[in-house]
């Protein structure tokens, strides 16, 4: 089954090279969505089904973190395996990042990790 | 803060560009002789401010060899523009100043960082963080070299 997927990353870069770590998985993409900051994703979210949402924290207009406390109040999307990425070092914003997250994965990270943490989430 | 930040940022960096672009540090000692490396001449730079348990600014200026294969390499792919050059220095800088920060952090305070920004041509930021310490450094790449400037004021202990 194809797999709708909502990226939601202010740097056009960073994601390029998750669509193209996306096309080159072996997972079945649908849709991809993209947002360049967490008010826009939320938009998106409202009005298209979506699979797996993979949200970086350091945005401009609404964070990443403001948009996972949105997504883990409302049953509409509370479900829904999040991917957050982000530079934070700090243990104490980790863990709260963390506890809203289906998984973090720590910047810098390689197209091979970045796979490998998209797949684990997929198959579950 | 017991070690000297620039060697430490410049671990940070070095780890960055490792992972993120294929690239590889350099030694003065390595470069062989009429092998020069053009130095960055600040025409493109990125700014990534921080405030907190700190307050300050990291701006990273490469040199133009160095800019663009920053992109490629992120991409792989050697068709880039101006707009995905800038987009790929700023993730650069957000990355390295991202994971800088919390050398800065007492007894666990946090340090936010904001969006990174290319600066204006004329900006000058030895004016605009002027009441701040400043630290640079240059990190030697095998596609160029990056210069790093780190402003910061700490705050008080206690």
């Amino acid at each position: 089954m194809r797999q709708n997927i909502l990226i939601v990353e202010d740097c056009s870069v960073m994601r390029l090279i998750i669509m193209r770590t996306l096309n080159l998985s072996e997972i079945e993409v649908g849709e991809i969505y993209q947002a360049e900051n967490s008010r826009e994703g939320l938009e998106l979210l409202r009005e298209n089904k979506v699979d797996l949402i993979i949200v970086d924290i350091n945005m401009p207009v609404m964070d990443g973190a403001e948009m996972l406390e949105v997504l883990k109040t409302d049953l509409e999307t509370k479900y829904i395996p999040v991917l957050t990425i982000t530079t934070e070092s700090n243990d104490k914003r980790i863990e709260l990042i963390s506890s809203m997250s289906s998984n973090v994965l720590h910047k810098p990270f390689t197209p091979e990790i970045l796979k490998r943490e998209i797949l684990k989430l997929m198959v579950n | 803060m017991s070690a000297p930040y620039a060697e430490r940022i410049h671990d940070i960096a070095v780890n960055t560009f490792e992972i993120t672009c294929y690239m590889f540090p350099l030694e003065e000692w390595e470069l062989e002789e009429g092998d020069e490396l053009s130095r960055p001449d600040g025409s493109m730079r990125s700014i990534v401010r921080f405030d907190g348990a700190a307050d300050g600014a990291m701006v990273i200026s490469p040199s133009g060899e160095l800019l663009e294969a920053i992109a490629e390499n992120m991409l792989g792919s050697d068709e880039t523009d101006r707009e995905l050059r800038e987009g790929a220095l700023c993730e650069i800088a957000n990355i390295i100043c991202g994971n800088t920060v919390p050398l800065f952090a007492r007894n666990e305070n946090i340090c936010y960082i904001r969006p990174p920004r290319i600066a204006e041509p004329d900006e000058n930021t030895d004016e605009l963080f002027s009441k701040m310490n400043k630290e640079s450094l240059d990190v030697l790449l095998d596609e160029g070299i990056a210069e790093i400037t780190i402003y910061y004021s700490e705050q008080e202990e206690g």
